[in-house]
């Protein structure tokens, strides 16, 4: 399996970027598509659902902690019957809205399964303003983009936490992680 | 001068009764397992019994039970989404002879209609059992009427191939 | 109407749920007094007829009151369905951050190796 990756600096920049916006072509996937993940949360939903998220349960404190600084979620999961459903291309609108100067991409994994982009919009300090995920596997493709305020220490958890069970890298020798 | 309050006295246990089967079959026939069938339905008359005030009619209750049902049951598949789980490709015909008891051909249906993708399990069910129209059905999922037809469509394409030898149908 | 929409029709006919189910039901709604909304309070009073009276009589009012109630219900209703929505767009955000995660793990593994 050829992999080949890209890991590119962050930008510091103080330009101000427009809220990123799905391409009408998402449209059309989702007619093609046999299962679809549709969530779109604004401000006002996220103000409400945190009302709604209880202490008492490890992934919702989280999850509330994470939400108090966010502006809006957005996720949208297209699940096909077979490959060939969707281009790189219906992600061109998409990636042209992460070349603003306040967006940087840190990840970008490629294998013959799978393609992976996560950009982050830079904010005051080591927080993070933004970030979108693009993942693309032969038959699904998924987005997610949050906009607002998250921690680096969010992020790390938003990894790790929420029912999904860590999988362990074999272990390495001695060598810190890349 | 306000008008007077609408001074409604359902009995909700009426309520349950007239409605826990299609409550309780959507949901049995959607996650195929009796006890999270009825605890998912469970949930639904709670969240019905504290909506109640919303709620303007007989119809708008069955309307809303349909949706909400239905809903639950995507939600409940989506949330095991990371679990491992087989692709349409690789489910199996169900092993069992032609020309076999209705008995048992509505099982092994019954089975093949739990495997298929949430969505179109939803609009298979909601077909079938509900018999509802495909306008109806666009509206309880807040989908496009063409999308509802052409995933219902695959759906039956996929179910007819899987289904073929039972049925002694040419595919 | 072709065999299989008979038999798909045969196949999801309706079932009755397990015996018990409609008194298992009024028994969670009774036991969990956060349930019992504004609304329903009111509709459990008013099947006392000396209060029945006493309801007549507060009518005007109660219209204002109860489209107030009915606001909180719907309120709870979105609030809880956004808070439905959030973790499942967090749990796929996590899994999807995690795999890749996993992936520039294993790639690095896989090159100390050499």
């Amino acid at each position: 399996m050829r992999i080949a990756i890209v890991m590119v600096a962050a930008v510091l920049s103080s330009a101000w970027a427009q809220e990123i916006k799905l391409p009408p072509a998402f449209d059309k996937l989702a007619a093609k598509a046999q299962e679809t993940v549709d969530v779109t949360l604004d401000s006002n939903m996220l103000q409400l659902a945190g009302k709604f998220l209880s202490d008492k349960d490890a992934d919702q404190a989280k999850a509330k902690q994470i939400v108090a600084g966010l502006k809006g979620i957005t996720v949208r999961t297209f699940e096909f019957a077979k490959e060939g459903e969707y281009s790189m291309a219906d992600m061109d609108a998409l990636r042209e809205q992460l070349k603003a100067p306040a967006w940087s991409r840190i990840v970008g994994v490629t294998s013959k399964t799978e393609n992976t982009e996560i950009y982050l919009k830079q904010s005051e300090g080591s927080r993070i303003g933004g970030m979108v995920i693009i993942n693309a596997e032969p038959k699904e493709l998924t987005i997610v983009s949050l906009s607002g305020t998250i921690s680096v220490d969010d992020l790390s958890a938003l990894g790790g936490q929420f029912g999904i069970p860590k999988v362990d890298a074999p272990k390495s020798k001695g060598k810190e992680e890349e | 001068m306000a008008a007077a309050a609408k001074v409604v006295t359902p009995d909700f246990e009426v309520i349950v009764r007239e409605h826990q089967s299609m409550v309780f079959s959507i949901a049995y026939h959607f996650l195929h397992d009796r006890p999270a069938a009825e605890e998912l339905s469970q949930d639904v008359f709670l969240q019905l019994y504290k909506s109640m005030g919303a709620l303007e009619s007989a119809e708008h209750v069955t309307r809303w039970l349909r949706r909400v049902t239905t809903n639950r049951c995507i939600d409940q598949c989506r949330r095991s989404k990371l679990m491992p789980r087989i692709g349409l490709d690789q489910v199996a015909e169900p092993a069992i002879p032609a020309g076999l008891p209705d008995i048992m051909l509505s099982r092994a249906l019954s089975q093949l209609v739990a495997s298929l993708p949430a969505n179109w399990r939803a609009l298979v069910i909601l077909k079938y059992q509900e018999e509802m129209e495909t306008e109806e059905i666009a509206r309880a999922l807040d989908m496009p009427v063409g999308t509802v037809k052409s995933q219902l469509s695959r759906a039956l394409d996929f179910l007819r191939e899987k289904a073929s030898r039972m049925l002694r149908e040419t595919v | 109407m072709s065999r299989l929409d008979d038999a798909l029709r045969d196949a999801l006919r309706r079932e009755a749920p397990p015996e018990g189910f409609a008194e298992r039901v009024m028994a969670r709604i009774q036991a969990a007094p956060e349930a019992v909304g504004g609304w329903a309070k009111w509709l459990n009073a008013f099947r006392r007829p000396q209060l029945r009276w006493a309801t007549a009589l507060a009518a005007v009012a109660l219209a204002v009151g109860t489209a107030e109630v009915r606001s909180e219900m719907q309120r709870r209703a979105e609030g809880e369905r956004a808070r439905d929505q959030v973790m499942l767009a967090l749990r796929i955000t996590g899994g999807k951050l995690q795999m890749t995660r996993e992936m520039v793990r294993r790639i690095g593994y896989a090159r100390r190796e050499q």
